[in-house]
């Protein structure tokens, strides 16, 4: 596998995409590539993207988005575009697909149908791991992850990212060859000799006592310990809930609600989207009823802490060599997806979380990404059950390798 | 057998009794840790509840901190900007799109009013797309007083400051397309005032005091530079004022100058060839009159001889005018150059006064000089300054009465000689001071009644000073006498 990437941070979508392709080609070593992984800022003209890279780079397989902001080894861009190239070495295989309409559609069933389509391009060829960007809304994203995995295989591994732009209230667009999506979700399933490593962190403590849901649908909380659950931010903040409404967004990043899940040691944390009239909060994600429950705690020391982790552990669960390859040739690049809570909360300091990440990679490791609005990824890749979680807040990384 | 089980019965119930206590014990104890467990457990929620509180308190004070120097660094960095501005559109300018984000705002507009026209105009709109502006131009008219009681009441206000779910907040956000806000006046004390507004989009963003503040400095820097602006263009525009009415003076006064010169050069020339025209009639009547004098015609009766030497007398006289006003010409009119040689004064004055003591001694006049050691020498025309002597002193021995004095001073002054010719005359009219350098004036003196003169002198005097580069000037008054003073450079 051969690996370029280039950037843009011009206005214009034509300069952009040119200067990006250039960097990135002399980074490939040739001017032909199979796959472009391509993320831009949401003011850019997506049909000028994409028409851009088809025009120069005919024949080419496009999968990507545009985000709030934009990941790269360069840095972060809340303005900008970056392409990645890559050219697959042989017996290494991608087959990509989309399902829109996501609102009309349960989220189980979403996933099975993405699923469908992903397998249908790879068939008789070994698996490994999938990606999948979606920003349609639908229920419960771990069920359309399940859904997937329904297809794809049970413990079948798979990263995915929730895109929305909660700052300029635009809509995101999946990319998907000269195709942009709304409400729908591409994927793209990796097979054939590629490793892989993914970690995820957030970086967020349990403080406190437990507290247990005791009345939930989907993502709408009720009750806690049969108070409103209101109640518990009201309690622990000392705050009246007019004020705790009127600095939700900033109180929810600080103090999110963290989600015991029997057999996990990591807390699967859940941002607080809206408080109700009836004392019930909506979160980012489902909170099933009898869950156990903790205040959470972070600051922007232990959540560039949580950044080195995942780093850490997704360079630890890349796997081995790969047979016919010796080490040298095998080439990696790393995915990132950063949920856009953490720029937020490490606003000037943001550049840091992907200068800590390319430190323990290393800097010859590509890197390109994009902030999310919800992760989807397992809570611990090395204790990986199958078991996908749907995550907030969370800096979540995949090396891939071949 | 009966009584065997009755006691057996009675220890195992004592037993169960004790073993019954013993697990009652258990469980009290148990009970209690169990409680002290719980109220330890409530001990820590309690304590967690207080380190959020902190948390919460430290991340708001951080967070201030944060905006507070990023504000601080932007706002040096626009008034760096704006303060080397002394153009308003660049003033404006300087305010730009990732500024405003530095500042943690995604809109800005700054809208100027016009009381006079009356009319609001954007002068900067960052986030805004053109086609919003008609509508928000519209909304700034359509609440006109509401604006302009905000742009002179010169105070910032916020959606901070403003009380949520109040109308104009929302009518505000509305208009704007935003969700939070800043309006701060751009004061102003000549000229047009406005407001700055800056706004985001996003709920999360809460405003601050802080951010009014820092809102509040770049508004009133804005205002203040503006009126820098504004003041140097009025200085500017004065001067360019200035600069052109120098300029119109300047011309019409160099063509005066022309004119002058050119009326001055014609005069010079009409005297000149006049001049020359009579010299030549005047020498055939001096020979004539010579002629008939000298008798070599014969001897004239008594009465025509004496007339014949007052025709003889009266050509001298007119010969002497005509010379005189030759000289003025060609002096005037550049045709007579200096012959300029290095020369000491002391000399010069000797001869003069040499020349000048019979008269003196006719009238007692007391005739002295006084000319320092250290006199250098000056480049001149000795014969024309010469001339200059003997008409100044001469002059002054004509308007002296017997027993009086004339003194001739020389002295060193910066740059060259000064001399000094003082008389107890009787001394000129403070009227006439100014015009006793022009040619033909004579003072309206007793003594002028009596004694002919061509009026010429002085003039001549003055034209070959100015010709040596000197200055003459005079300092009398009527029954003081007169010093009549002129300089000379020297080489």
């Amino acid at each position: 596998m051969d690996i370029g990437l280039g950037t843009s941070l011009d206005k214009n979508p034509l300069v952009a995409v040119k200067e990006a392709l250039r960097q990135a080609k002399a980074g490939l070593g040739s001017e032909t590539a199979d796959i472009s992984i391509v993320f831009a800022s949401g003011d850019f003209s997506y049909s000028s993207i994409l028409k851009t890279i088809a025009g120069l780079m005919p024949g080419i397989t496009i999968i990507g988005s545009s985000g709030t902001g934009i990941i790269s080894s360069h840095g972060i861009q809340q303005h900008g575009l970056s392409l990645l190239l890559i050219r697959l070495s042989d017996e290494m295989y991608i087959h990509s697909s989309y399902s829109d309409n996501l609102s009309s559609k349960e989220s189980m069933r979403a996933g099975e149908n993405l699923g469908e389509k992903l397998i249908t391009g790879l068939h008789n060829i070994p698996r490994s791991f999938s990606t999948v960007f979606y920003n349609g809304s639908m229920g419960e994203s771990s069920n359309f992850a399940y859904g997937l995995q329904e297809k794809l295989g049970r413990s079948f591994p798979l990263i995915g990212a929730f895109l929305t732009d909660p700052i300029h209230a635009l809509r995101t667009h999946l990319y998907l060859n000269q195709e942009a999506f709304t409400d729908a979700c591409v994927g793209m399933v990796w097979g054939g000799k590629i490793n892989f490593g993914i970690g995820t962190k957030h970086g967020w403590k349990p403080l406190g006592r437990p507290h247990t849901v005791t009345s939930s649908v989907g993502n709408v909380v009720s009750t806690i310990d049969d108070q409103p659950a209101v109640q518990l931010y009201a309690d622990y903040l000392g705050i009246e809930v007019s004020k705790l409404k009127r600095e939700l967004k900033h109180i929810s990043i600080l103090y999110p609600i963290g989600l015991n899940i029997p057999g996990e040691e990591e807390y699967l944390l859940r941002n607080i989207v809206s408080i109700e009239n009836d004392g019930s909060f909506i979160c980012q994600g489902n909170v099933p009823e009898g869950t156990p429950i903790r205040i959470m705690i972070g600051t922007i020391e232990t959540c560039l802490e949580a950044a080195r982790q995942a780093a850490k552990e997704a360079a630890g669960n890349f796997s081995g060599p790969i047979m016919g390859y010796k080490k040298q040739q095998i080439k990696q690049f790393a995915l990132v997806f950063s949920s856009f809570s953490r720029y937020n909360l490490l606003k000037r300091l943001a550049g840091k979380e992907i200068e800590i990440i390319k430190a323990v990679l290393g800097t010859e490791i590509p890197i390109t990404g994009v902030y999310t609005s919800g992760e989807l990824a397992p809570l611990r890749e090395s204790a990986y059950r199958g078991q996908l979680y749907f995550h907030n807040q969370t800096v979540t990384i995949v090396i891939i390798g071949g | 057998m009966f009584a065997f089980l009755a006691i057996f019965f009675l220890f195992a119930a004592l037993y169960l009794g004790f073993l019954l206590t013993s697990k009652s014990d258990k469980i009290k104890q148990e009970q209690i840790e169990i409680d002290k467990l719980r109220r330890t457990v409530d001990e820590v929620d309690e304590q967690a509840k207080l380190v959020v509180r902190t948390d919460i308190e430290l991340n708001k004070t951080q967070e201030e901190l944060d905006k507070k120097i990023i504000g601080l660094y932007v706002l040096q960095k626009i008034s760096r900007s704006i303060s080397t501005s002394l153009e308003e559109r660049l003033i404006y300018k300087s305010i730009e799109m990732d500024t405003v984000k530095e500042l943690g705002f995604e809109k800005s507009i700054a809208v100027s009013f016009d009381e006079k026209e009356p009319k609001f105009t954007t002068k900067i709109h960052l986030g805004f797309p053109q086609n919003e502006l008609e509508r928000i131009e519209t909304f700034l008219e359509k609440n006109r007083e509401f604006w302009v009681d905000i742009i002179k009441r010169e105070k910032t206000l916020s959606s901070f400051s403003m009380p949520e779910g109040l109308m104009v907040r929302e009518e505000i956000n509305k208009a704007f397309g935003v969700t939070s806000f800043i309006i701060s006046p751009i004061p102003a004390k000549e000229g047009n005032k406005g407001f700055l507004l800056v706004g985001t989009e996003t709920l999360d963003v809460p405003i601050t005091e802080g951010d009014e503040e820092l809102i509040t400095i770049l508004s009133n820097q804005l205002g203040q530079s503006l009126e820098n602006a504004r003041l140097f263009e009025k200085t500017w525009r004065t001067q360019q004022e200035l600069e052109k009415r120098v300029e119109e003076r300047t011309r019409e006064l160099t063509q005066a100058l022309e004119e002058k010169e050119t009326i001055s050069r014609r005069k010079s020339d009409f005297v000149s060839s006049v001049a020359h025209e009579l010299r030549a009639p005047l020498t055939s009547i001096k020979g004539y009159a010579a002629i008939l004098s000298s008798g070599k015609l014969g001897i004239l009766p008594e009465d025509a001889r004496l007339r014949i030497e007052k025709l003889n007398k009266h050509s001298d006289e007119l010969v002497q005018l005509v010379n005189d006003l030759l000289d003025i010409a060609r002096i005037e009119s550049g045709k007579v150059t200096m012959k300029q040689e290095p020369a000491g004064l002391k000399r010069i004055v000797e001869e003069t006064l040499d020349l000048l003591s019979v008269q003196c001694k006719e009238k007692q006049i007391e005739l002295s000089s006084h000319i320092g050691e250290d006199i250098p020498h000056v480049l001149i025309d000795i014969i024309q300054i010469k001339r200059v002597f003997i008409n100044l002193i001469n002059n002054a021995v004509k308007f002296t009465p017997k027993n009086g004095r004339i003194s001739v001073f020389v002295h060193k002054i910066i740059g060259g000689v000064q001399v000094d010719i003082n008389d107890t005359g009787c001394g000129i009219p403070a009227d006439a001071l100014e015009k006793i350098f022009n040619e033909f004036y004579r003072v309206d003196n007793a003594v002028n009644m009596q004694v002919k003169g061509t009026g010429l002198g002085l003039s001549l005097v003055k034209n070959i000073i100015e010709a040596h580069k000197g200055k003459i000037w005079v300092q009398s008054k009527t029954g003081e006498g007169s010093t009549f003073s002129f300089t000379l450079p020297h080489i």
